[in-house]
């Protein structure tokens, strides 16, 4: 006898749905992938064998978010742990698992927590990370050493405050370092005009204990010449691929 | 790295995105859905390609518009609900547009979007309008699986 929509409600509280799709029973769980994306699970059924699949939808979603072509070996270790600790199957992409019909609901919730599990793989992932260049930099200047505040409020002679992106305790001097970064060519000219508006209104701070720096994210080719030209007249010029010289001028 | 939310209306409202060339569903081997990835040139060169994602068994599809170095910054998807970090469910038919706080968090109702999940080729026109994507190219029906049954529409985008 298959196993209808009803007797999977049976087993399952009132936050799960079933509805049928394309002939399959399709479970709704109040499960979510991380972005709100909710979890859908599906009943195969075959001569009486029952087995819980995401079909595949999990793995989608994960490719979904990313530039990556395939998964790295790394992720496919951690998706074969959680299918290892929950019991699961990981077949040509899907997570699935076998079930009698008594044992549905914990076939359901395990199955579903496998899917979220498998999809938190999304924060281990390069280029998802809500990391910006600014927190690079943080994390080179504190494991470089340099004593520094992030986004320091200065006064500016204009009579605004202004928030540089970083303010670096070097053993001779202070440096107000403005790092600038863009993916596009589009919006480089106003990271320039933005990072020249503070080097212009903090000139009056100007002093041999206190210089200013200007740092490019050059891993995208955005800047121009005459980006570099234009600040190089208030802040020497850095680059982030030779940051290196960015540690020797902090300590000099 | 995060676009900031003048970045990505930059990149959203740039009528000069085109992708060019014909497009062809693969079966990827560990994988049951099909899927495509393409990339999207622009005047100002935005670092940008679009990935499809069809999943017959499922009732599932996807376009998406991926920036190399953020992740996705824009996609619609069909068959799948979605709930907003706000708690409000916004259904099976959505589209998720970047913001600086949520990311691709929040989606919302389209109303370009008349065709469904079994009209790939029709979504990805409509999809292709609201993006402000020029597809200088046409759409392959999506292939049959051994999971899969029926037919996709096999009309041209162009």
């Amino acid at each position: 006898m298959p196993v209808t929509c009803d007797d999977v409600k049976r087993g399952l509280s009132a936050l799960f749905s079933c509805a049928e799709i394309r002939g399959r029973i399709r479970i709704r769980t109040p499960f979510l992938y991380p972005d709100g994306e909710v979890v859908d699970l599906f009943l195969l059924q075959d001569d009486g064998r029952v087995s819980v699949t995401d079909f595949g939808e999990t793995t989608r979603w994960l490719k979904q978010q990313t530039s990556a072509l395939r998964r790295t070996p790394n992720q496919l270790r951690l998706i074969q742990d959680v299918c290892l600790t929950l019991g699961i199957e990981f077949f040509q992409g899907q997570l699935l698992l076998r079930a009698t019909p008594d044992g549905l609901s914990d076939a359901v919730v395990r199955l579903g927590q496998a899917c979220l599990r498998v999809a938190d793989i999304w924060f281990t992932m390069r280029g998802r990370t809500a990391e910006t260049f600014d927190d690079e930099v943080n994390d080179y200047l504190f494991e470089s050493g340099f004593p520094h505040e992030q986004r320091p409020e200065i006064m500016g002679r204009s009579g605004k405050v202004l928030r540089p992106s970083f303010r670096v305790r070097g053993p001779q001097r202070s440096t107000i370092l403005q790092d600038l970064s863009t993916s596009s060519r589009a919006a480089a000219r106003v990271e320039v005009e933005h990072a020249l508006r503070i080097f212009v209104d903090l000139a009056h701070l100007r002093a041999p204990e206190l210089v200013f720096m200007s740092l490019f994210d050059d891993s995208s080719d955005v800047w121009s010449e005459d980006d570099f030209r234009l600040i190089r007249d208030h802040a020497p010029v850095f680059l982030w691929s030779q940051r290196q010289e960015v540690a020797e001028a902090l300590r000099s | 790295m995060p676009l900031s939310d003048a970045e990505f209306a930059a990149i959203r409202d740039d009528a000069t995105k085109q992708i060019r060339g014909d497009i062809e569903w693969t079966q990827d081997q560990d994988h049951p859905a099909v899927e495509f990835r393409m990339p999207i040139t622009s005047q100002a060169g935005y670092p940008l390609f679009v990935k499809g994602s069809w999943n017959y068994d499922a009732g599932t599809l996807s376009y998406t518009i991926v920036h190399e170095k953020t992740g996705r910054i824009y996609a619609l998807d069909l068959g799948k609900d979605h709930r907003n970090p706000d708690g409000r469910y916004v259904g099976e038919r959505h589209k998720h547009a970047w913001t600086e706080i949520h990311q691709a968090k929040v989606a919302y109702v389209p109303t370009d979007i008349t065709s469904g999940v079994d009209g790939p080729i029709d979504v990805w026109r409509q999809f292709c309008a609201e993006a402000k994507v020029t597809h200088l190219g046409t759409m392959a029906p999506p292939p049959r699986t051994l999971f899969m049954q029926g037919d996709a529409n096999a009309s041209n985008v162009r």
